[in-house]
């Protein structure tokens, strides 16, 4: 040290050397010690004597954070003191230039000293948080079971206990619920009820009756009053659940784990109530998720639009994230999901992190489905029962002649909807798991303005839901 | 990241804890699905009865002992990284046995076409179902210890998960009880069970004696 240390600072340091260590007696980790030991080798004031022999480690890297900067406003406080002080002299004698200078000095390279500490604070933090974010799913997932087995046992009623038949909706990524609502206002039958459970957790209720052919699509304000219709008194139409997931672009496991929870407080993750599911591009992964993990609940699936293979246009929106995020998408868009499967994952600003556009990089679901055939060969016989249709949009183009012997006339199909393979929309990547392959002209004219879009509200898909609700019914 | 509380004991612990569990467990649930094969041989009133409680029973056990198994392994898990985060800056990834795997391992149907049953095995299988019955409740006990002190002492760092813990905390308990409920009624049913196995299955060693 270049300086006289000041009583003043002294002081203060006093008093932060005895709040780290009793911060460190009770974090008791061993890689905060030693960053607060690295760190007071600068501090030059004290000794970090906290040991690590209790068993519990309880920190909150925040509260560790915000403790620094308090001592760093300390420091500062001190120092705009000093200044004060010395500025008020009218002639200050040496010794107090000095003690002025000195803690100037001395603040500056402790607030220097502390800076770097929080720097190591919030690295420790990250590798903690890479670390354990991984365990979040399989926690939530092993909780919603066990609140699925008490709801059995105690015969736990929810707020649609009783509906038989649900058909649940789910988009794809950079989509909302609004494509699947039209189309299931057209679908819909007399007596159902229309449930739109929002992105930011708010719900919207509709009852569907049919008076002398004509169809009424009407809004019911709240649960209280849906609750004195004759649609959900009687139970006997469809409960159509239009999910919107809570982040646009979340991994297909958030949604399963956070649809199993929802639907069970709903009172729907029971014996008598069959789930058919729909899905629309990255949602028909997502309920193909939600079919292998809730086997026993779900009793179809219909997707169009799904890549249910590596998907180039994902691909390369997952690797090269500034370009996609200036065509409007957002590749970094993420739950707290963090996959297991170290391909499955990308970083943003030093976080690991899984979402929709990783897992559509490479192969992860066709590995999963692999897995879950050695692993639970009664949940792979269950999804081989399950009545699966992937059906596929294509689009129509007109034929362009390059020969300058004759001239082409008419259209032809091409291979995909834009956006995803024709091939890979019928799931052949699947194999058997697929009963149907339906394929359906879908409008759009081409990358600009991709059939994709026009799939889920396309008449004949519409068909396919009303068809599909019709059979599946108990 | 949230606040983050364990005992840096858990790990230890709990491993030789679930592992005792898993095993318990299997061996109870095993004997279970054997009864339930012997009793769909005989179809008097008493056996009828007692394969309905039965077959709630395998439900019952097949559920509970593979979510609670996959909640304190994925528990053990999270505290195993946090435990060796803490010693390196190198990254883990120790996974916990799957859901999927977990389930089948406590699956009526795998178990069943795993057994054979014969005379000399109903004999095996019911003199050892009281003292499975007994270790499993012992071990129980050490599962519940451990339990207890993961709910007590852990606190997890996600907002959404921290949020349901308390509700959460309540069911484990429940189906804890639930457990102990059911472990209780079997035992009390074992000596009735096992003496209507005895007499179904005598009855079938004479009538396939008359046979011969």
């Amino acid at each position: 040290m270049l300086y006289y240390r000041e009583q003043e600072v002294k002081n203060i340091l006093k008093s932060h050397v005895s709040k780290a260590n009793s911060i460190l007696a009770l974090a008791q980790s061993n890689r905060f010690l030693e960053a607060f030991k690295t760190s007071w080798e600068t501090v030059q004031y004290g000794s970090i004597s906290s040991s690590l022999t209790g068993s519990v480690m309880a920190f909150d890297s925040t509260e560790l954070k915000s403790e620094v900067d308090m001592w760093i406003r300390d420091l500062k406080a001190c120092k705009q003191q000093a200044e004060n002080k010395f500025r008020s002299l009218e002639k200050p004698t040496y010794e107090e230039e000095r003690k002025y200078a000195n803690i100037v000095s001395d603040v500056t390279v402790l607030v220097d000293t502390y800076q770097d500490l929080k720097g190591k604070i919030d690295e420790i933090d990250q590798d903690f948080k890479n670390a354990v974010r991984v365990y979040r799913a399989p926690m939530r997932e092993a909780l919603t079971d066990i609140s699925i087995l008490y709801h059995s046992v105690n015969h736990v009623k929810g707020n649609f206990t009783g509906f038989k038949n649900v058909s649940v909706y789910v988009h794809g990524i950079e989509d909302t619920g609004n494509g699947f609502f039209e189309s299931v206002k057209e679908a819909a039958k007399d007596g159902d009820i229309i449930l739109r459970v929002n992105r930011d957790g708010s719900k919207e209720y509709y009852r569907v009756t049919i008076l002398n052919d004509e169809k009424m699509i009407e809004q019911v304000s709240d649960f209280k009053k849906l609750q004195d219709t004759a649609q959900y008194k009687n139970k006997t139409g469809r409960l159509h659940i239009i999910y919107e997931t809570e982040q646009k672009n979340e991994h297909r496991q958030e949604t399963s784990d956070d649809l199993a929870e929802k639907l069970n407080e709903m009172g729907l993750m029971n014996e008598n109530t069959k789930i058919d599911m729909f899905g629309h591009s990255y949602g028909g992964r997502r309920s193909l998720q939600f079919a292998m993990d809730y086997p026993d609940h779900v009793r179809s699936i219909t997707s169009i639009g799904t890549p249910y293979d590596t998907n180039y246009l994902s691909t390369m929106a997952n690797n090269v994230r500034w370009a996609a995020e200036k065509i409007g998408q957002d590749p970094k868009d993420t739950s707290d999901y963090l996959d297991f499967n170290e391909k499955n994952r990308n970083t943003k600003d030093g976080m690991e992190y899984s979402n929709a556009y990783t897992d559509m990089a490479s192969e992860p679901m066709t590995e999963d489905i692999h897995h879950l055939k050695s692993a639970n060969p009664e949940v792979y016989q269950k999804l081989l029962k399950m009545d699966i249709t992937a059906a596929a949009g294509y689009r129509m183009e007109d034929t362009v002649s390059f020969s300058p012997y004759y001239t082409a006339s008419g259209k032809h199909k091409i291979s995909s909807d834009d956006t995803v393979s024709v091939e890979s929309q019928n799931g052949e990547i699947l194999g058997n798991l697929i009963d149907k392959k339906p394929q359906i002209e879908v409008e759009g004219s081409g990358v600009t303005n991709p059939g994709h879009i026009y799939e889920v509200e396309d008449e004949e898909f519409i068909h396919l839901i009303e068809e599909t609700n019709e059979k599946q019914r108990q | 990241m949230g606040h983050l509380r364990f005992n840096k004991e858990l790990p230890h612990k709990a491993s030789g804890t679930i592992n005792q569990l898993e095993s318990a467990f299997s061996h109870v649930f095993e004997n279970m699905v054997f009864f339930r094969e012997e009793l769909d041989r005989h179809s008097g009133k008493a056996a009828a009865a007692l394969q309905k409680k039965m077959n709630d029973h395998i439900g019952f056990f097949s559920k509970a002992s593979s979510c609670l198994l996959f909640f304190a392994d994925s528990v053990q898990c999270f505290a195993k990284a946090v435990e060796m985060t803490d010693e390196s800056d190198q990254p883990v990834n120790i996974s916990p046995e799957g859901r999927s795997e977990r389930s089948y391992a406590f699956s009526a149907e795998r178990v069943k076409s795993e057994i054979s049953i014969n005379a000399r095995s109903l004999s095996q299988a019911a003199a050892k179902f009281e003292s499975n019955l007994s270790t499993l409740d012992e071990v129980l006990n050490h599962f519940e210890t451990m339990l207890r002190q993961m709910m007590f002492e852990t606190k997890f760092p996600w907002s959404d998960v921290d949020h349901i813990w308390p509700e959460a905390k309540r069911q484990i308990n429940a189906i804890i009880s639930e457990v102990r409920k059911r472990l209780q009624e079997l035992a009390k049913e074992a000596d009735e069970l096992i003496a209507e196995l005895t007499r179904v299955d005598n009855l079938i060693s004479q009538q396939l004696q008359r046979v011969k």
